[in-house]
């Protein structure tokens, strides 16, 4: 009877706890759709051991936090830009766990093998003790040539525990979108270009100038600047003529002509 | 009997810890240095921000960041050991605090390290660490300067060694202007008075 | 018959907030970035500290520019808010800081949810935090403008020049 009954017990017991296993399962999925601000997606440990099945003690979180989703469905990262995304990771064991490296790449989404873009493996090193919790942060850049095209990403995080026996978990392991950043004009761009055009357009009213002023020189002067300048043209003007060695007699003499002269034309001319 | 009174009482203890270890608060902090250069004698913003991903409210959270020595640096504005009484679930909180290295060379931005009540009856407090920033190397700031200041002096200094190569033809020429001119003034005014 | 009782309440409880924050002193000392060739974001920081207070809030809250932050305890009667913002979008001038205990965060938080304006909430302390610019560098590189000096000098004594000898 008493065998009976613990026999009854046990498999209540198991039943019981396989029944809240699944519970628990439901209400992590739950928690992915309902959670309001940023919560993206939660695996657990467990499903992604190098070996068989077999429980671990770790218990991983993967959030993004650049770009900020609402949902787990619609994962866009912008080509070019920085992503970011935080990993929560505790350890819920009793011994110490060690984790190794994280890294994330692109994969291509028909065939998850066949790596595309592969970002850096951070070294991490860094001893979990139990109980424990960390927080890893990772940042990457998809390429720019790959806009507008789903692939698969792919987010791993190694650790190993104390015997030595190394695990890694597959924290995202889907599609995501790649999508193009479709830019406004920037105010340092357009300035750039008004610039520019400024430049342009101040050569070329130099250039013509300067054409201009070519031209004019060979057809009014016939002769360059320079040697018309240092030609021989005697003297135009009277007043700029030293007259100092002149006599005086002589000087007098000349200033009567010069007053005269006029005279004399328009007397002819009359006549 | 008795062991169906123990199977309730095992049955009630797993339950009562299922339902602990699901209505927890889960804090993600990351530690951001927001610096394109890490430059002797300027400011380093630091920016942590924490995140509750629980599902209740982390409360009693102290983050504490002994990771910035005091012989290496000087708080500028903002404090390194802080509290929020409570975080809710699903919300974020930053802090900023802005430092200055005082001397340069490579130098090792670790993880602040911090602790939480996860649930309203949890006994012990829930420790964890932030991300890292990982290693930078601060420039002293000689280097910063010869890289990045607009070097005005320098080119004062230019312009004014280049000066006498354009003055020194034009003086030349100013000079025996002026004083051709002067002649010329004396000239005219002799020949006016005659 | 319930209208007066109800103004009655509301009253007393803006009195009692009012007398409770009446007994503190606040202070505030803040921090903006200054220099934008080093740092990707603009900071502020405002540390507040308490004084004369009896009844310190345990937790204090900030209302700027329609942006709530939860201030850091940084100690007894030592709060820090700080908040970040882009270059490109963090305006010059002073930028209102509104400083809420519990009760007055509690009655924001229900008239944002209902999106009721939040004019009404007393805050109980409010500051100035001035952001006067940060130093993006020159404005033209020293080089090119050392070269735009050269060519004027150039084009001026070439004119010079030419009209000696013309």
């Amino acid at each position: 009877m008493k065998f009976k009954w613990t026999l009854l017990c046990l498999s209540l017991l198991v039943a019981s706890a396989g029944f809240v296993r699944a519970e628990d399962e439901i209400d992590t999925d739950e928690e992915m759709i309902v959670s309001e601000d940023q919560v993206l997606v939660e695996t657990e440990g467990d499903e992604s051991i190098l070996e068989d099945v077999e429980p671990t003690d770790a218990d991983t979180f993967l959030l993004f936090t650049k770009p900020v989703f609402e949902e787990k469905a619609s994962i866009e990262l912008p080509a070019g830009r920085l992503s970011e995304f935080l990993v929560g990771f505790t350890n819920k064991g009793s011994n110490d766990l060690v984790l190794e490296t994280l890294d994330a790449s692109l994969r291509y989404p028909m065939d998850f093998n066949f790596h595309i873009q592969n970002f850096t493996t951070v070294l991490l090193e860094k001893t979990i003790p139990p109980g424990s919790q960390a927080t890893l942060g990772y940042a990457f850049i998809p390429a720019d040539a790959f806009a507008g095209r789903p692939f698969g990403l792919s987010i791993n995080l190694a650790y190993r525990d104390i015997e030595g026996k190394q695990m890694i978990s597959k924290l995202y392991n889907d599609t995501v979108n790649i999508i193009e950043v479709e830019e406004g004009l920037d105010g340092e761009t357009l300035f750039l270009y008004v610039l520019m055009a400024a430049a342009c357009v101040l050569l070329l009213v130099c250039g013509q100038q300067f054409l201009y002023s070519v031209g004019k020189k060979r057809v009014g002067g016939g002769l360059p600047n320079r040697t018309r300048a240092n030609l021989e043209t005697g003297t135009k003007s009277s007043k700029q003529v030293d007259m100092d060695w002149v006599p005086k007699n002589v000087l007098n003499h000349l200033n009567k002509q010069k007053a005269q002269s006029p005279k004399q034309k328009r007397a002819k001319k009359t006549d | 009997m008795y062991s169906l009174k123990s199977f309730i009482i095992v049955a009630l203890v797993c339950t009562s810890l299922t339902v602990s270890s699901l209505d927890t608060a889960r804090l993600l902090v990351s530690k951001q240095v927001l610096n394109k250069l890490l430059v002797q004698d300027s400011d380093i913003l630091v920016k942590y921000t924490i995140y509750n991903v629980g599902s209740v409210p982390a409360t009693n959270v102290i983050l504490q960041d002994s990771g910035f020595p005091a012989e290496a640096f000087a708080t500028v504005k903002g404090n390194l050991n802080i509290r929020f009484n409570r975080i809710p679930s699903g919300a974020n909180v930053t802090h900023a605090v802005v430092i200055k290295p005082l001397t340069y060379g490579r130098f090792n931005f670790s993880a602040a390290v911090v602790q939480y009540k996860s649930s309203e009856n949890a006994e012990e407090p829930q420790f964890a660490i932030s991300s890292e920033p990982g290693e930078g190397y601060i420039i002293s700031y000689a280097e910063y300067d010869k890289k990045f200041s607009p070097h005005l002096l320098d080119w004062f200094a230019f312009a004014v060694m280049s000066l006498p190569a354009v003055v020194a033809p034009f003086m030349l020429w100013w000079v025996s202007k002026s004083k051709y001119e002067l002649i010329l003034k004396q000239k005219r005014e002799k020949v006016s008075k005659d | 018959m319930i209208g007066p009782c109800h103004c009655a309440v509301v009253a007393l409880s803006l009195y009692a907030m009012v007398s409770a924050a009446a007994g503190c002193k606040y202070s505030v000392d803040s921090y903006t970035t200054t220099d934008a060739m080093i740092v990707t974001e603009a900071a502020f920081i405002a540390q507040v500290s308490v004084a004369e207070c009896e009844d310190p809030p345990s937790n204090l809250y900030a209302e700027v520019e329609g942006k709530l932050v939860v201030a850091a305890n940084a100690g007894p009667n030592k709060y820090q808010v700080s908040w970040l913002d882009d270059f490109k979008k963090a305006r010059r001038g002073d930028y209102n800081v509104k400083l809420y205990d519990e009760a007055g965060y509690g009655q924001l938080r229900k008239l944002l949810r209902d999106g009721e304006s939040i004019s009404g909430v007393t805050p109980v302390h409010s500051a100035y935090v001035r952001y006067s610019g940060a130093y993006r560098g020159v404005w033209v590189n020293s080089e090119f403008l050392a070269a735009i000096v050269s060519l004027v000098v150039l084009y001026f004594a070439y004119t010079f020049k030419s009209k000696i000898v013309s």
